[in-house]
């Protein structure tokens, strides 16, 4: 420091620990602090005006129409494949295809050779007890279903073949025998029989069809190839007991021009009876097959489009619905639709939906057998709409409801539709912020 | 060793300094958060005319409130000023502390023979908050709890274009056109604690101001040891619009008036006194009805004292105290700030600049709440 500046600190050292101070005082206030929540927290008279107008109101009706479409999921689509049989009501079957059976087997050490005898042959179900209905013993009956036609895409067919004429296994299992897998015996005569099939469509395979009965109702589910855990075929293919059983795994060899049918039906379910009622003046949701509901909305848009959506209850008044136990549930979810008004069929636009979760978080739980109001929130949906307005070709403002675990359970939700009363049919609940003044003191 | 004659009269001052600090907990004021309403009016003092309560307003050129008042830079003067305040606001025991910085003043003075000018950017209202607190909403047929986020950030400034006329050495008077932008957005947002039932959400507007003002001044020498100054301040129209179109309030720049006098007879010191007033409700028109308006009042009284000397120019001691009204009541009740100040302005460069820094202890109480206020106030001036 040069001397003069030396004389001048020390004869001013007051004054340049002002200078200092200053200095300190201005860095420490560099980094603003503004936040006093604290002192509106305590009393909010200090921070007038530092809140919004929100409004409620309730819409009704809501929405333009809605629809209940049946068949979900599609045909051979299914991830777990519903074994349901209750009395006089639902009786499911479950087909497996087995077109590529192995007609020949390696001894050890030697080569191979045709397989000219069987035994031991059963089919293998991975079980899935989740929300199963299971009597104290059940019946399995296994049918050759196979009718012989190369290209067989047609239910009805396979229907016809449940007879006991058809019957190539089954039998009749405890239920704590019904846990996660399941062997069930296939007659061995009938199994050679398709190895040593030659004719030239049937030649080399086994269809089968799977269903269940006993006293009171069953309902539980197998695993399918959606699911990686398809029902397998096992068989000995030679007298000898060093002999290592064959796994057959599904396949469909048909119909040959279409290869993604070909996979769905390598083993899927179909519906032999269900005498549900449809209950008038309702939609519905859930069963076997599985139903969902399309909801197309006609929110006014000078509340979705201008303000600012806080929440959008969708409530639905449940009807009862008499089939199930007390004790059953469906859980429902909502479903963006991201298909546009460019997609006139619902029902396709039904399918062409977000997946569990995308946009929509809510759900709930419901026992058919209860009646009342339910709700479900879809104010981020609804916002979405808000910003969609100005697209080209937004999605359709609709929601699709499935149940959980579609198709696959006999249990049907039931709620009044649109075209009820008008304090039964759906509203929606909207709480919001207008766009108005606001921050002015 | 004998004591020079400026370290008696830094004892005096520093007296004046302790009496005047100690006056806000005696007088028990009464007053609330300083930013209710359209803000914190900051009153474009400078660092200097803080320091002494603000009763220099008038006879300071620094501070745009008399026009007349820039007949004292004796030639061209930049300045600028930086001012944080320091807040602390108690509520049952609970105390929030809150930091914001300011750049609230600049000016630039230039003479022409008898004629002084000069053009000055200050604030006139702050309205710079941030409150983040929780708090219950009912939504739909239920109360959620939720977190509170509000913000608001901007104000309304004061630009000035003034000039003075010396009529003799005695008789000087000023003119002044003021404008008032303004820009100020404010946030309103809420956070739910579930949000599977609502939806969070933050809004914003953005306010802007217009507004116009004349102001007259004068600044007389009656006799040899005094000065008096005195301001007025026409209001014209000010606008506030939402966004830049939509007119959402309309109302007047506050008629403000002022009387400074100030008397030098001891020597090296200054003492000084300030009676003024804003009639605050010609603000009536801006924001809801409800908004609580009150015309205040401001008096002042401070001291500048001639201390050592720097490169030959002296260092100057200030102290000061002040009430006045702030504009917005609290709930029905008139709100009013007691402060008490000191400061110091340091010459450099042989007195071609300045270095003044005021600092400001304010004390605004309501029913049941606390606010006090440090504000320091550092001004930087160049006379090249």
């Amino acid at each position: 420091m040069i001397p003069s500046m030396q004389s001048l600190f020390a004869r001013h050292r007051a004054f340049a620990m002002v200078a200092v101070l200053a200095v300190v005082a201005l860095i420490g206030a560099c980094k603003e602090s503004l936040d006093s929540g604290v002192a509106c927290g305590a009393a909010k008279t200090l921070c007038p005006g530092q809140n919004v107008e929100i409004r409620d109101t309730v819409i009704s009706p809501s929405l333009e129409f809605d629809s209940t479409y049946v068949g979900f999921p599609t045909r051979g689509a299914e991830f777990l494949l519903p074994l349901v049989s209750v009395t006089d009501t639902v009786q499911t079957v479950v087909v497996v295809r087995f077109d590529s059976l192995s007609t020949f087997y390696l001894p050890a050490l030697d080569t191979a050779r045709p397989i000219i005898y069987v035994d031991s042959s059963r089919i293998r179900l991975r079980i899935d007890l989740t929300r199963a209905q299971v009597p104290d013993s059940i019946r399995i009956d296994l049918y050759d279903v196979d009718n012989g036609t190369a290209d067989d895409t047609a239910s009805a067919p396979v229907l016809a073949r449940l007879k006991p004429q058809f019957r190539i296994g089954g039998g009749t299992f405890a239920k704590a025998q019904i846990v996660d897998s399941l062997y069930v015996s296939l007659k061995d005569s009938a199994m050679l029989a398709h190895v040593r099939d030659t004719m030239p469509v049937t030649r080399a395979r086994l269809r089968i069809g799977i269903t269940v009965s006993g006293k009171g109702p069953i309902s539980f589910r197998a695993g399918s190839v959606e699911s990686g855990a398809p029902i397998n075929l096992f068989f000995r293919p030679a007298n000898d007991t060093a002999a290592r059983a064959l796994v057959q795994s599904p396949a469909s060899a048909g119909p040959s021009d279409r290869a993604d049918i070909r996979r769905d039906l390598m083993d899927y379910m179909l519906v032999v009876k269900n005498t549900l009622p449809t209950l008038p003046g309702t939609m519905s949701l859930g069963g076997v097959p599985g139903r969902r509901v399309y909801l197309r909305f006609n929110l006014p848009r000078r509340i979705i489009d201008s303000t600012t959506i806080i929440r959008a209850t969708l409530r639905l008044n449940q009807v009862s619905y008499p089939f199930g136990g007390a004790g059953d549930t469906i859980i429902i979810h909502p479903h963006v639709v991201l298909a546009s008004d460019n997609v006139p069929d619902n029902r396709r636009a039904s399918t062409l939906i977000g997946v569990t979760g995308l946009v929509l978080t809510d759900s709930m739980a419901v026992f058919p057998r209860e009646s009342g109001l339910r709700t479900l929130e879809l104010y981020p949906l609804v916002r979405e709409w808000a910003s969609q307005a100005a697209l080209k070709n937004p999605p359709a403002r609709a929601v699709v409801l499935t149940a959980g675990n579609e198709g696959s359970l006999p249990r049907i939700a039931a709620f009044y539709s649109a075209t009820a009363s008008a304090a039964l049919r759906p509203s929606v609940r909207i709480t919001y912020i207008p766009k108005i003044t606001f921050g002015a003191p | 060793m004998m004591r020079t004659s400026w370290q008696y009269r830094l004892i005096a001052a520093a007296g004046v300094c302790v009496w005047a600090l100690a006056l806000p907990s005696a007088a028990r004021a009464q007053g609330s958060l300083g930013t209710l309403g359209l803000g914190y009016p900051l009153g474009g003092q400078s660092a200097r005319s803080l320091g002494t309560g603000a009763s220099l307003a008038d006879l300071d050129p620094q501070t745009p409130i008399n026009p007349a008042a820039i007949v004292l830079n004796s030639r061209a003067q930049v300045y600028g000023q930086y001012e944080p305040e320091f807040r602390t606001v108690t509520i049952a025991g609970v105390g929030t502390k809150t930091t914001t910085s300011r750049f609230p003043l600049f000016m630039l003075t230039g003479r022409q023979g008898r004629a002084t000018f000069a053009i000055s950017f200050s604030s006139f209202m702050d309205r710079t908050w941030v409150n983040t607190y929780a708090d219950t909403q009912t939504v739909g047929s239920e109360r959620l709890a939720s977190t509170v986020l509000t913000q608001s950030i901007g104000g309304i400034s004061e630009g000035r274009a003034a000039m003075s006329w010396s009529f003799s050495d005695n008789i000087h008077v000023g003119f002044g056109l003021h404008v008032y932008p303004g820009d100020n957005r404010v946030s309103v947002g809420r956070i739910f604690a579930d949000s599977a039932r609502a939806g969070n959400f933050q809004n914003t507007n953005g306010y802007s101001f217009t507004g116009t003002a004349i102001s007259f001044g004068t600044l007389l020498v009656p006799g040899k040891h005094f000065v008096v100054a005195s301001d007025l301040r026409l209001g014209g129209s000010l606008t506030m619009r939402l966004g830049d179109s939509l007119t959402v309030g309309k109302g007047s720049i506050p008629l403000r008036y002022g009387v400074s006098a100030s008397y030098d007879g001891i020597p090296g010191a200054l003492l000084i006194a300030r009676f003024g007033g804003e009639k605050w409700s010609d603000l009536r028109g801006l924001g809801s009805s409800t908004l609580g308006l009150k015309d205040g009042t401001d008096m002042s009284v401070g001291t500048e004292i001639v201390g050592p000397r720097i490169s030959g120019a002296p260092v100057l001691l200030r102290a000061g105290y002040r009430s006045r009204g702030l504009p917005f009541t609290y709930g029905s009740s008139a709100v009013t700030e007691t402060s008490s100040s000191g400061g110091v302005g340091i010459p450099l460069i042989g007195g071609r600049a300045v270095f003044d820094v005021g600092v400001v202890h304010a004390s605004r109480t309501a029913v049941g709440i606390a606010e006090k206020s440090w504000l320091i106030s550092v001004g930087f001036g160049i006379r090249p």
